[in-house]
Formats: structure tokens, sequence, C-alpha cells
């Protein structure tokens, strides 16, 4: 018996000596250092260098070159300041591997919290970063988070000399591409929810609306583009899909659509659409009351109408400037169309509001004396605005008197449309 | 005893095995950021080993590392690096150096802070003020807004070196306290918001600059910094212009004598007082002999043109004001002329009596002596100008003061008129006589681009000046 339980022993010494020695292979730190020095050669080993894109938090996209080296040094440039500057950085293991810029740079510039400086904010900046975590990297893209900040930031491996050299130049192939669409309302179907889209290139903005439980939701992202590839600074995910970018970004003229493919490698393609995916109906009475507390509101691009901004050639009266549209005053009773030109004149209207929130416009007069030169415009600029479908008003913009912004959209074919501000 | 030599046996292999299980691990691993960061050194870190860690274990920081700030969550940028060795070696001769020189280098090896952290904006806070720099528990000074320094720029040099003297005195309080009387002195006018006020308004209540009235820590080592990077010609003049005010005009007698502000001035005396016995008796610092130093160390650093340099049109300064009442060594022999004049203006029919003088350099030929009256008794405290027009050709700031053949008649030389009889012995002071115009720092040290005056060429006890 007492054998048996000194077998006992000496099985339990065997077994206790026992390492489990496959799980991990190496310290923590040993593995860490090597992160960091993957990450270090990954940045290091490049022909051509870098082209950097950042998004701040004031929503603006900064293009970069940064060429680093074995021994801490980067040289970089920026859109904002073209010259090249070398300083230093590191790679740090903090929370995550961070990459820091240590000594001032290009990159500080918009971070500087003296507004001289950064053009933002006092203490603030441009509410971006320049320390950055790794978030995931690839062969040829790196991407990075702000500590501090969030914000946003892409590495991508420049392919040639003259792909760096291009990186500075702004591209309009979005742009151009979008705007051959006619109609103001545009349509997407995402992994087969039905999508309003707006594009909108001057702010790099690309945003998707949808319907969920007859709620519209809104999805918002801000992209970088080179030549027709664009890149969001964060994921679209619209229920099982996840869209990144996308590629081939152009108008098909068969299809009369816009059509691209995602980074997924899934078509996208952007339909012509007359209507609104949900129309607020409350929205044309918040127009017609901000008009009254505004006096008048203006439009100072026209009509777009045809496919083509100022579709109506408003522009091409002698002395034009802009559009108004007069809330009535003790000596009209209704709105005045005024077109401020040399001199001022316009249709008077009755603009009434149907059930449907559609804007009706019936003339009653004209104000002022219409020159006898511009009598064929004026003519097609009424009866674009007699339309009898309506107009829908959309809001683009709240905020107060001096900050809203509403456009004004043809029921009939929704191509023609205008934008009003204060 | 068979099984007993079989539970022996068993024991020890038992043993034996307990033994094999002794793992031979290595002890030293590769530790991440242990041992301080590497990288590639350069020029610039080997220049900050040769003249800081090496004489003085002191390590200079000026790569980023948010964790050195006291607030991780603000927006502040690091510093340019072509910056770092100017004004480390700025620091280096107008802060180490005089330091050495009065205490020797144990003194400094002891008790200077082991750390800078350098960074280059400021750091800007919610009350609109704006950070420049902070000391940590005796061990560690954080420099901020150092991207617009410029060594050749005397009020850079100046700002950098009060922000490093007001936070070593931190440093040195935080070694040794301060006596519990220094904030008696002014006990009552400490306060959070000493932002909403200006230096002008702190010094009416006792206090050096706005900031003193933040606590009496930074009271103390405010009064420190000032004395040491403004010299004691500069906190002097200071005290010798604080008067007692009705709105923005000073009070005087009917007599034109002007009343001190003898409460803020005795505060500011004491406090002086109290930075000279804990720099003497704690320390064994003699302050005198620090400002000395200091000063000297400044002025070798940017060096300060002749005075003739910044003086007439078109430069720094472009006239001298003169007022016995706000200064305290004018030369006998112009005070003599300015009193006698005086007198027998006072005695005039319309009584009255010279307040100031101002020489303005009106153009390369004219030097406009313009003398400003005041009535006794006068409500209207502005005075009157009476101005005469001299003409001076100017040359290595020598000059010749020939009183003009015809003066202009309007308005000020009308004036001038109606008084140049009775201010004869002032304006014979002038007339025809040969000056020089120069920094007075012979006469009162350490007061260059504080004061600036003119020497009569032929006798250099006789000469005037003015606060620049």
């Amino acid at each position: 018996m007492k054998n048996y339980l000194l077998f006992g022993l000496f099985f339990i010494t065997l077994f206790s000596c026992k390492k489990d020695d496959s799980a991990i292979l190496e310290s923590p730190d040993k593995r860490l250092n090597m992160t960091l020095a993957d990450y270090e050669k990954h940045l290091v080993d490049t022909e051509f260098g870098w082209i950097g894109y950042l998004l701040t938090g004031t929503e603006k996209v900064h293009v970069f070159k940064m060429a680093f080296s074995d021994k801490n040094r980067v040289n970089m440039s920026s859109d904002y300041a073209k010259t090249n500057a070398e300083s230093s950085y590191i790679l740090r293991a903090l929370q995550k591997p961070t990459l820091i810029f240590d000594t001032y740079s290009t990159i500080h510039i918009i971070n500087d919290p003296s507004s001289n400086v950064s053009g933002g904010e006092i203490g603030e900046g441009q509410i971006t970063d320049f320390e950055f975590q790794f978030i995931r990297a690839s062969q040829d893209t790196i991407e990075l988070e702000g500590v501090l900040n969030k914000s946003k930031f892409f590495l991508i491996k420049a392919k040639s000399k003259k792909e760096l050299d291009d990186s500075f130049n702004i591209y309009q192939d979005i742009k151009n591409e979008y705007n051959k669409l006619q109609t103001y309302f545009r349509r997407v179907n995402v992994g087969g929810i039905d999508c309003e889209i707006n594009i909108n290139d001057a702010n790099k903005r690309f945003t998707l609306k949808y319907l969920e439980n007859d709620e519209l939701v809104i999805k918002d992202v801000n992209y970088f583009n080179v030549g027709n590839r664009l890149r969001f600074f964060q994921t679209i995910k619209l229920g099982d899909t996840e869209i990144n970018g996308l590629n081939d970004f152009r108008y098909d003229d068969q299809a009369k659509a816009v059509v691209a493919t995602t980074f997924g490698g899934k078509e996208f393609v952007i339909k012509e659409e007359t209507k609104p995916l949900k129309y607020e109906v409350n929205v044309p009475k918040l127009w017609i009351d901000w008009t009254a507390a505004s006096g008048y509101v203006s439009a100072y691009e026209g009509f777009h109408a045809n496919g083509s901004d100022d579709g109506l050639g408003l522009k091409t009266l002698a002395g034009f400037r802009r559009l108004d549209f007069v809330a009535p005053t003790a000596t009209v009773s209704n709105h005045v169309a005024r077109i401020v030109a040399s001199t001022n004149y316009g249709p008077i209207f009755k603009t009434t509001i149907n059930e449907n929130g559609i804007v009706i416009f019936t003339q009653t007069g004209t104000s002022g004396t219409v020159p006898s030169a511009a009598t064929d415009t004026f003519n097609k600029y009424v009866a674009q605005y007699t339309q009898p479908e309506g107009y829908y008003i959309i809001r683009v913009k709240g905020g107060g008197t001096r900050d809203q912004i509403y456009d004004m959209v043809s029921v009939s074919d929704g191509k023609a449309w205008a934008t009003w501000a204060y | 005893m068979k099984k007993r030599l079989k539970f022996v046996s068993c024991i020890v292999l038992s043993l034996f095995l307990m033994n094999s299980c002794k793992k031979d691990e290595v002890l030293t691993a590769d530790l991440t950021g242990l041992g301080g960061e590497q990288w590639a050194k350069t020029e610039l870190d080997n220049w900050l080993f040769d003249n800081y860690i090496k004489p003085y274990n002191i390590e200079v920081k000026y790569k980023w590392d948010r964790s050195e700030l006291g607030d991780i969550y603000k927006t502040i940028v690091p510093i340019k690096e072509d910056l770092v060795k100017p004004v480390m070696d700025v620091i280096k001769r107008t802060w180490i150096e005089p330091y050495v020189t009065v205490k020797g280098d144990d003194f400094f090896k002891t008790y200077a802070q082991k750390q800078f952290y350098l960074a280059g904006s400021p750091s800007y806070n919610s009350n609109g003020t704006v950070t420049l720099g902070t000391a940590e528990a005796g061990r560690k000074i954080v420099m901020l807004n150092l991207n617009t320094f410029n060594a050749s720029n005397k009020n850079a040099v100046k700002q950098i070196l009060h922000t490093m003297h007001h936070e070593f005195g931190h440093i040195l309080h935080q070694n040794i306290a301060i006596s519990p009387e220094y904030q008696k002195v002014t006990p009552a006018d400490y306060t959070a918001t000493w932002f909403n006020f200006t230096d002008v308004q702190a010094r009416d209540l006792g206090f050096i600059t706005a900031y003193s009235r933040s606590n009496k820590d930074d009271d103390f080592v405010e009064m420190i910094a000032t004395l040491l990077e403004g010299g004691e010609a500069y906190f002097d003049n200071v005290i010798n212009n604080l008067f007692v005010k009705n709105g923005t005009v000073i009070k005087r007698s009917e007599t034109g004598i002007y009343e001190k502000n003898e409460d803020a001035r005795n505060k500011l005396l004491l406090k002086r007082q109290f930075v000279i016995d804990y720099l003497k008796d704690k320390w064994g610092i003699e302050l005198a002999e620090l400002q000395k130093v200091t000063q000297k160390a400044i002025d070798d650093q940017v060096k300060t043109p002749d005075f003739h340099n910044l003086l007439g049109i078109g430069k720094r300064f472009t006239s001298l004001n003169i007022n016995p009442q706000k200064v305290t060594k004018l030369s006998s022999k112009f005070l003599t002329a300015f009193n006698t004049a005086n007198t027998s203006l006072k005695a005039d029919a319309k009584p009255q009596y010279v307040d100031n003088i101002t020489l303005s350099f009106t153009s390369a030929t004219r030097i406009v002596l313009r003398v400003n009256t005041v009535e006794l008794s006068a409500t209207n405290l502005n005075g009157v100008n009476a101005d005469f027009n001299f003409d001076v050709s100017i040359v290595d700031g020598v000059f010749t003061m020939k009183y003009a053949d015809t003066q202009p008649t309007t308005a000020n030389y009308v004036n001038a008129r109606a008084i140049e009889g009775k201010i004869a012995p002032l304006l014979n002071y002038f007339k025809d006589q040969e000056f020089k115009i120069q920094w007075i720092d012979n006469i009162i040290p350490q007061s260059k681009e504080v004061f600036g005056g003119i020497f009569k060429t032929g006798d250099p006890t006789s000469y005037i000046y003015g606060i620049l």
C-alpha cells in the first residue's frame, strides 16, 4: 500500500514537470520589439516613398509625401506646404504600436494650437494628430488612427516616381463623372438596400441615406481619390455589406448611370431618380418662414436645368448678380421671384403648398420692367417656375437664419433645381 | 530494511526528478523602452550630451513624449529641431553659467532639476491664458512656446530666461520652503482670476506682475525672475514709477509734487528683501551678484547696440522724455538749471511750473525741445507745451544744439515766446552745447534699454536721461 502511494508521488512529480512551451514562443517584450522592427522595415522599405492621406477633425483631407529612413528620419511635404522638410520619427509601443512624428515638421503645422499657424481654433488647431496607432497594414497600404483626436491616416505606397509626383494633383474625375447624371436625386442599391446617394467632391464627402422602419438613416464618410479611384476614411457598413472604396468610377453612356466596383469587387451603380427616398413634407413651410424672417433669400448660381449649371442662361443677363425669392411686403402681398441684374425685375407668384408638401407657384403679375433683350430668358424662367407639378423643398442645412440652406427641386423630372441661401 | 531502502530510493528518485524540473531561465530580457529610447544619434544629440548630460547630468528631452506633459489631453506640438541648440545654448549661458559662477558647480549639480522637456507651442488654457512652462517636484522643468524663439532677439531671450528663472525659482522653494511671512505682505490681493488684471494694476497693489497675484509661490518666483531677467535698474524703475493716481493721471500737490504710492512701493521693497534674505540665508547666494552676472550674460548673448544707433529719426526711439520726479540720478548740473527755471516760472504773473521736458529728433538736422508746463493749482493736468527748435548735425551720436534763427509761429511756439525769458537757465543748458547720445550704465548699472541719455562732451558729470 505504501508503495502505491510512493509511486503516486513519483508520478505527480513527473507530471508537475511538464512544460507547455508550444503556445508562446517568445517573451512579450521580444515579440513587441519584433513587431516594431517589422513596422519600421515596412515603412523604410519603399522605392519611391509613401503618399499619406489625412482626414482632420475639421473635415479637411490633406495629402502628404513621406519617405522614412532607417535612422529615425523622415522627409515630408504636404499639399499645404510643398517644400520638403526633414524631421524625426519613432515607433513606440504604447497601447498599440504607434508611429510618432516626434520633432516639428510639416504635419505639425495643422496640429499647432496657435491659430495663426494652423488656421484652426486657438488651442485646437485643425483637431488632428501627429501620433498614430497602427490599425492594419498590407503590402501597399497602412491604415493608422490618431492617438489624441482619432484622425484617420492612410499611407499608400507609391508605385512609381510619377505617382508620387502627381499626388498633390487635384483630381476632378469623380466630380466630372458624377455630374453627368442629370437628376437631383440619385439612387444606388447596396446589398439589397435602396439608398439615396450624394457625393460632394468639394468637401470630399460621401453620403448614403436609406430607410429603416420608415426612418431615414444617414451614413456620412469622407474620402480621398486618385483619378477615378476613391477610398473612404471609414468603412461604410450597410446590413451585411462593407464598403471601403470604389474603383473605376465612371459615367456609362449606355446605362445612363455611374458605374464603379467596390474594393470587394461588387458592382456599384448610381442611377438617376426623380423622387426623394423619403420626402419631409413639413420642410416647405420652414422654407417659407425662413424667407419671411430673412426678408428675401438668394440663389447665386441661378437654376440648374437640362443637365447643366445655369441651364436657363440667367447668368448671361446683363449685370446678373443673383436670384432672390422675396417675402411678401406691405406693397406686394405675394412673393416676388426677383432677378437681380442691371435692373431688378421678376414675376410675382402666389405660393401654395399642397397636402403632399409640394410648392406650386402661380403668376399673378410682374414686378419691375423686363428689358426687351431679356424677354426670352425671362419667359423660360417663368415657365420653369410655374411648372404645374411644382417643387420639392429639401433642407440641406439647418441652424440660424444666416446658416440655413434649402434646395428647390422640380417634381416633373427632378432635373431642375436652385439652391437658396441667406 | 529492504522496504526502507526502497522507500529511500524512491524519495531520492523523486527528489532527483523534482530537481530536474528547475528551469534554466535567462534573466536578462530586452524590455521595450527599458534603458531609454534608442534612435540614431544626430549631431544635436551629441551636443546635448556634451553640454548638459556630461557636465550637469541634465537630460534634455526634445523629442515628443505626451506623457511628459502635465495635461495629456491638450493640443501641443513638439519643438523645431533646429531651435533646440539655440534655446539650450541661451539657457546654458544665461541661466546655468551665472549660477555656477556665483555658487559653484556643486550647488548646481545638486539642486538643478534633472530633466528639461521642450515643446514648441504654448499650452492654451480654457481661461484664455497660456502656460509657458512648468516645474515639477524639483526634478523637471517643462519649457513651452519655443518655436517662436529667435536667439538674436533680446526680448525672446529675456522671455525664455524669465520662464527659466521662474521655474528654477520653483525648484528652489520646492527644496527649501519660503518663509510663511512672505505671503503676509500682500495677503488680501491673491486671486485665481489674476489674468483679468494688467501688470500696471498688479504693481499698484504691490505685485511685480499680474501673474504674481496667482498665489504666494508664483509671486515669489516672479520676483526672482523679474529681478534676474530685468535687472536691478529695471526693478528700481518700476518702484520709482508707482504713484497715486486720479483715474489715469498722477495725483499731485498744488506745486506739482507727485504723490508716491508708498504702500505699493514698500510692499515690493519688502518682497525684494525677502528674496535677498532667502537666497542669502538658505542658499548662500548674493542676489546683487547673481543679477550682475545674469545681466552681463544676457548682454553678451545679444549685444545691445550703442544708444546713438537706436535714437533718432527712423530709429527705435525718436524722443527722450526727462521727468525729474520719475527718475533718481539726473546730474546736479541739469537739475540746477531745471529748478532755477522753475523757481522763476512759479514767480511769474501767471504762476506755473515745468513738469517735464522732451527732446524730439524730428529730422536728421532738427531737435525740438518741448517744455511742458502746468499752472499752479491747475485742474487741467495735461499742461501746456512750449516748443523750441534747435539745428543739429549728428555724427556718431555727437551733436551741438544750435538755437534755430527763425522759430515757427504756430501755437506751441507762441507758448514758447511767453516763457522763454523765465526759463533761460534751462534753455542755456542746451544752447550751443555739444552732447553725445549714450547709455547711462556708467551712472546706473544694468540700465541699458531701461534708460537712455545724452552727456555733455566736455563734462561727463553733466547729463540728462529718460525712461525708454
